[in-house]
């Protein structure tokens, strides 16, 4: 006898007063506001029209949640709002290290950019993982708008059928190569940040496929391929790598046919795409022929004066770092200082000129700027979001609520997917993704965890 | 109590509209404002009047301070504050903007106008340090220098600090 599939488990809102209600729709249009608005947004009036205006937003949306946060746990006292479960108590771990490694920065002042930074994205994780439980899958399609709508405005700038943002102005005032990256930049600012951005929907797109409705799966399916191909589009190697290998993690968790299945679909698809995707045939092709050179560096675009240098700060800061949001700043003496110790790391090329702002590699920068301790907490971020995996597949049965299987499906592929991402490139750093994955580790957190949690 | 709460409450609203103003609008604002110091000083660095590139220095100076007070870790307030300052001929304090922009975050393209605003004060000595500096980065960068002189005796040193 086959059980009838029960209704998701959406608690009824248990609110005892307006103030309660209206707290609470503040954070969830925050949160939303976070994840559907900050991504698309864009400033044509700024000399740089994508990121700035993204972590201002970012900034000013997280502190708002942490207000609200905060005012709720002032005058609202009758729930259990604020239970001392392992979700709180990591966002107060990663909050005060962070105001640790602030205080004992090298520039207090910048890294406070930093610890507000961090602060208003643990809000938001937190506000996300406590309401979640009221709305049932409907969070999780909110993963979608602005990716399809940073996919078709890439793909159309790319193939440059239209160039919708830059402006005359400042298209006045850039260089040709830095106005051929904005051209290209979707509503994100660089096509690196689009793979970066793209991951996670994608994966969520397959989560959904798996875990929603049968008659929602063909918009999944949908959005699965749009993305996909956006994915591969944006020649961001680490994304699809990460893609590729999240993928593999699901299909083993479920069985060895699921697995093979998905290695020969992925071979598959890729083959399309270097036969028929410009961008990932160029960048693949020049990947395959300077690893056949030898030209390591140029694999790595050129990235290994970074990576060392965020080895060496890590190296000779191990405990505090040189503190949150400083790695722009010691760069610049300390590359200089590798480069004569080791000449082979002064190739040259044109990303060998820049002054990286970041090390392009988000393990080394963070445990560059906040030490090991934080590079732990970094992990242990990463623990939390995979943990609502580990009950094995067999365990999740019909009578499991959609948004636990999705959580309890997709929980590890995500984190193993964050994980390689991490490694080369740096989606901490960028508004857009580092709002979307607090988002995505809120709503795995709030239902993967155990009911008795 | 419940007094004392609404009071906790709204210091807590106080407090989050300050480091929003802080922390997320002026870096916005300063964002919108670089663009609009950018094109004057492009304007400003063409114009054969004086007056007008005074005019303009002068309205780019307005902003750069007010930046400087509120937004001061942003590397470009100061930076662009010390173009503005060099191409009135203030280049003292030209020096002083561009040392406090490398404080907050060393490139090539500070230390190249320290070391050009350094020259124009005549301290030689120290226009070859900064200059040297930016050359061992990046020793594409020795173009931007016109004297020849000063060129070779930069590339001479920054090949010898390597």
């Amino acid at each position: 006898m086959i059980s009838r599939q029960p209704a998701d488990e959406a608690r009824p809102l248990p609110y005892d007063s307006n103030l309660k209600r209206f707290v609470d729709s503040l954070l969830a249009l925050l949160v939303i506001l976070s994840v559907v608005v900050l991504p698309v947004v864009v400033d044509l009036e700024a000399a740089e029209p994508y990121r700035a205006a993204k972590s201002a937003l970012l900034r000013g949306l997280g502190l708002g949640c942490f207000a609200l946060l905060s005012i709720r746990s002032l005058i609202i006292r009758s729930d259990n709002f604020w239970k001392l479960d392992p979700a709180l108590r990591l966002s107060i771990a990663v909050i005060g290290w962070t105001a640790i490694a602030t205080i004992t920065s090298g520039n207090p002042r910048v890294s406070s950019y930093s610890l507000v930074t961090v602060a208003g994205v643990a809000a938001i994780f937190l506000a996300t993982q406590r309401l979640a439980r009221f709305y049932s899958m409907a969070p999780f399609y909110l993963l979608y708008p602005a990716a399809v709508i940073n996919t078709v405005v890439y793909v159309i700038q790319e193939r440059q059928i239209w160039t919708p943002v830059i402006s005359e102005g400042t298209a006045a005032v850039l260089d040709a190569e830095n106005l051929r990256l904005l051209r290209e930049a979707g509503l994100l600012g660089n096509p690196n940040d689009i793979g970066s951005f793209l991951l996670v929907p994608a994966l969520a797109a397959i989560g959904l496929v798996i875990t929603d409705q049968p008659r929602r799966r063909p918009i999944h399916v949908i959005a699965l391929l749009v993305l996909f191909v956006g994915l591969l589009w944006s020649r961001n190697l680490t994304a699809i790598i990460s893609f590729s290998v999240a993928l593999l993690t699901l299909a083993a968790r479920r069985s060895r046919t699921a697995a093979t299945a998905a290695v020969v679909t992925l071979v598959v698809c890729l083959l399309l795409a270097f036969q028929f995707v410009t961008p990932f045939r160029s960048k693949a092709t020049d990947s395959i022929a300077a690893a056949r050179a030898g030209a390591w560096n140029k694999v790595v675009s050129v990235r290994f004066a970074p990576f060392a240098t965020g080895l060496a700060l890590t190296r000779d800061n191990p405990v505090f770092g040189i503190g949150p949001g400083r790695f722009a700043g010691d760069y610049f003496f300390e590359k200089m200082e590798l480069v004569r110790k080791f000449p082979w790391l002064g190739e040259t090329g044109e990303a060998f000129k820049a002054s990286f702002v970041e090390v392009h590699c988000d393990h080394l920068e963070v445990s560059a700027e906040t030490g090991l301790p934080g590079y732990i907490l970094f992990l242990v971020t990463l623990f939390t979001l995979a943990k609502g995996s580990f009950s094995p597949p067999s365990s999740i049965t019909v009578d499991d609520s959609r948004p636990r299987r999705f959580a309890r499906e997709m929980s590890l592929p995500f984190a193993v997917a964050l994980a390689f991402l991490t490694l080369g490139q740096f989606p901490l750093q960028l508004a857009a993704t580092l709002a979307q994955h607090a988002f995505v580790l809120g709503l795995c957190n709030a239902w993967g965890a155990d009911e008795t949690a | 109590m419940k007094p004392l709460r609404g009071i906790a409450a709204f210091a807590v609203l106080l407090m989050a509209g300050s480091l929003i103003y802080l922390y997320a609008w002026l870096p916005f604002a300063w964002a919108r404002s670089r663009k609009v110091v950018e094109s004057r000083i492009k304007i400003a660095a063409r114009t054969g009047s004086d007056v007008r590139r005074v005019l303009l220095v002068r309205e780019n100076l307005k902003v750069t301070s007010h930046f400087e007070r509120l937004y001061p870790i942003d590397p470009t307030v100061h930076m662009y504050k010390g173009v503005s300052l060099a191409l009135v001929g203030r280049n003292s304090d030209a020096i002083t903007s561009f040392r406090r922009a490398i404080h907050y975050e060393p490139r090539p393209e500070i230390f190249i106008n320290l070391g050009l605003s350094q020259l124009a004060v005549g301290d030689r000595s120290g226009a070859v340090e900064s200059l040297a500096t930016a050359v061992r980065f990046d020793v594409n960068r020795a173009h931007w220098i016109d004297d020849r002189a000063i060129r070779t005796e930069v590339l001479r040193k920054a090949a010898d600090e390597r």
